[in-house]
């Protein structure tokens, strides 16, 4: 088991070394480099003065050379600076970093939560008028836009019902604490969950529509289990091995879903990092927060196959056991 | 019906009747089907797939599949109708009254849990007790069934075991509060012949030990033979014949339960063709006018096709439905 977690985690390391060149190349790929940018913000500036630049930031080297040496000190621990911050990029990231884990994680919470119980009332009445209501409902969080729902929610609680804050996460002034908190992450959390829930429950439905129809659920009625106890306990168990896969699988677009959320909501998190860094020509930030983003659904990916295990007994990891069928 | 004094049967089913609605009409499941089991005793019940054992066995469970329903019927366990009883009171006789065994031991089981676990919830599902007992009691019901090892066995998967084992372990389960009846469906066709044989031995041996009554179902006369006091032939929904088991194989009445036991191999008869039954087990919405088997029977006459026979004795305990059956 801890040799198969090593080998993984080996895995992932060589993905995030092969993507880290990926991305350093598209970026360099963009049109306009920092140069550009002081250059249209001083008008005084010289072609001749802009090849100076050039060369002082070494962007007259080739892609490779110039990807070498940030690797060389990316390895020694050294990310760089970011340009729009004018701070290292390890001090930056971690403000913003802890907002999208308040973020992704309440509104992931509460998309298994509430994906959990009506995947399988839904399973469990399937065909009757509540699961038509539970499958609509969730064609029609999957079908939204999610930047057009949040646009929805800020006219509608904001605008119209001025009941809740459109953006940020404190208000002007500050002071409000916990409850101040709360209220900005109301409408953001609510539109990434709406965004997530929907496949979430449909996911649940699925499996769990399977599993009712196997034939230990039949034993186990026969053997004089509830009504409650089969859904519960024997079937949802069973139902849970496809959708923890499914679910860690989705991380990456919940990861996405949270760029476009956090830009709406100007929710100073690692997607509005990522955003304003790629548009700013940031690229030793932009750099480490999409490796970031691949860090984490490699991550996702993993505790994926781990949960794997620890619920179905027929897949194992050991070393020279080998898969069962 | 169940006179003061004497013991009523351990299972008794009066007139059963399946219904299962499709586009094109209702089928007819199992067509009034009646038949009693004392206690200690088994009635084997024979039938091609499709015959109706499997729908009457799921029926006195009330596990019907969806959309199946009971049309018509009485069931009595121990004297007591459980028939149109609810969905509580008939969980609570399931596993304690009534236990079931299936055909496939592997996917009867639930992979996720232990083998060990899944015997000890049936025994805590009827019983106020802990943990801790609730072990106990598996431990003694797998050491009872002749798993090996018990403590060690308790622990592992169904995947990890074999096929006889895992059935044992569906045994042990379905006897964990000592049921009256015990329903097994198949319960050996899954397996090797030498653990067939093993699991029979098992049975009987736990039977004469309990005292249940077991409806024992299979497709295979020699199992039958080997396991039955009584046996009910099946057809179409309906019993055919139904007689003492020893009489039976005797000197069958009815033209099908006759062609049956002639497909029995027999050791020694190497050189004969085994005799088939010609022709099809009728599509449920497609029976022909009369008794269901006439378009195969070699006897059939016109006066077959008249009226659907109806189960009849000579004064004795073997019963036919057979207009053409001749008395031995």
């Amino acid at each position: 088991m801890i040799r198969y977690i090593l080998q993984r985690l080996g895995e992932s390391a060589a993905v995030i070394a092969l993507m880290s060149f990926v991305i350093y190349a598209l970026i360099g790929l963009m049109p306009g480099d920092p140069i550009d940018l002081m250059i249209n913000s001083d008008p005084r500036l010289t072609p001749a003065d802009a090849a100076r630049l050039r060369a002082v930031y070494g962007l007259d080297r080739p892609l490779v050379d110039r990807y070498l040496s940030w690797a060389a000190a990316a390895i020694g621990g050294d990310f760089g600076n970011s340009r729009l911050h004018v701070r290292p990029v390890l001090d930056v990231m971690p403000g913003f970093l802890l907002n999208t884990v308040k973020l992704m994680g309440l509104s992931f919470i509460l998309s298994v939560a509430i994906a959990i119980p009506a995947g399988v009332i839904a399973a469990r009445r399937q065909n009757s008028r509540l699961d038509h209501v539970i499958n609509l409902l969730c064609f029609a969080g999957i079908s939204v836009p999610v930047f057009w729902l949040a646009l929805m929610l800020i006219i509608l609680f904001s605008v119209m019902m001025p009941i809740l804050p459109a953006s940020g996460i404190a208000s002007v002034g500050g002071g409000g604490g916990i409850m101040d908190a709360a209220r900005h992450l109301v409408l953001p959390v609510a539109t990434l969950t709406i965004f997530s829930v929907g496949s979430y429950t449909r996911f649940v439905r699925a499996a769990m529509i399977e599993v009712l129809r196997q034939d230990y659920i039949r034993t186990a009625r026969a053997k004089g289990a509830g009504p409650s106890r089969i859904v519960w306990v024997h079937a949802l168990r069973n139902a849970m091995i496809p959708v923890v896969t499914v679910i860690a699988l989705s991380f990456g677009t919940l990861f996405s879903g949270a760029l476009i959320t956090e830009t709406m909501f100007a929710y100073p998190g690692m997607g509005k990092l990522i955003y304003d860094s790629i548009m700013g020509n940031d690229y030793n930030m932009a750099l480490v927060t999409l490796l970031f983003a691949t860090a984490v659904t490699l991550a996702a990916n993993l505790l994926a196959d781990l949960a794997y295990a620890w619920l179905d007994p027929r897949i194992s990891y050991a070393a020279g056991e080998g898969a069962r069928p | 019906m169940i006179n003061a004094g004497v013991a009523p049967p351990a299972l008794e089913v009066e007139d059963l009747a399946v219904v299962f609605p499709t586009r094109r009409g209702d089928v007819l499941a199992v067509a009034g089907v009646s038949y009693a089991i004392g206690r200690g005793r088994t009635l084997g019940i024979v039938g091609e797939s499709g015959s109706g054992k499997s729908m009457t066995a799921l029926a006195v469970m009330g596990l019907l599949p969806a959309p199946g329903r009971m049309t018509s019927g009485r069931i009595h366990v121990g004297g007591d109708l459980v028939s149109g009883l609810g969905e509580d009171d008939m969980t609570r006789i399931r596993g304690e009254r009534i236990g079931m065994i299936f055909q496939e031991p592997m996917t009867a089981l639930n992979p996720v849990f232990s083998v060990g676990a899944q015997i000890a919830e049936a025994w805590s599902l009827h019983r106020k007790a802990g943990r801790a007992e609730a072990r106990d009691a598996a431990l003694a019901l797998l050491d009872r069934v002749r798993i090996p090892e018990p403590s060690r066995r308790y622990d592992d998967y169904p995947h990890q075991i074999s096929g006889g084992q895992r059935q044992r372990a569906m045994i042990a389960m379905a006897l964990a509060c000592k049921p009256e009846v015990l329903i097994a469906d198949e319960p050996t066709t899954a397996l090797d012949v030498t653990i067939q044989a093993q699991i029979i031995e098992l049975l009987l041996e736990i039977q004469s030990e309990m005292g249940m009554a077991i409806q024992f179902i299979s497709h295979n006369l020699g199992v039958i033979s080997e396991i039955a006091d009584d046996v009910a032939v099946m057809y179409a929904g309906r019993i055919v014949e139904y007689a003492p088991s020893s009489r039976l194989f005797e000197s069958p009445r009815h033209p099908y339960t006759r062609a049956l036991i002639a497909t029995i191999p027999r050791v020694g008869a190497h050189d004969t063709r085994l005799p088939a039954i010609g022709g099809q087990v009728p599509h449920p919405l497609a029976l022909p006018p009369g008794c269901p088997f006439s378009d195969r029977c070699p006897l059939a006459d016109d006066d077959c096709r008249k009226a659907v026979p109806q189960l009849t004795t000579q004064g004795d305990a073997h019963r036919v439905a057979c207009i053409k059956a001749e008395a031995t």
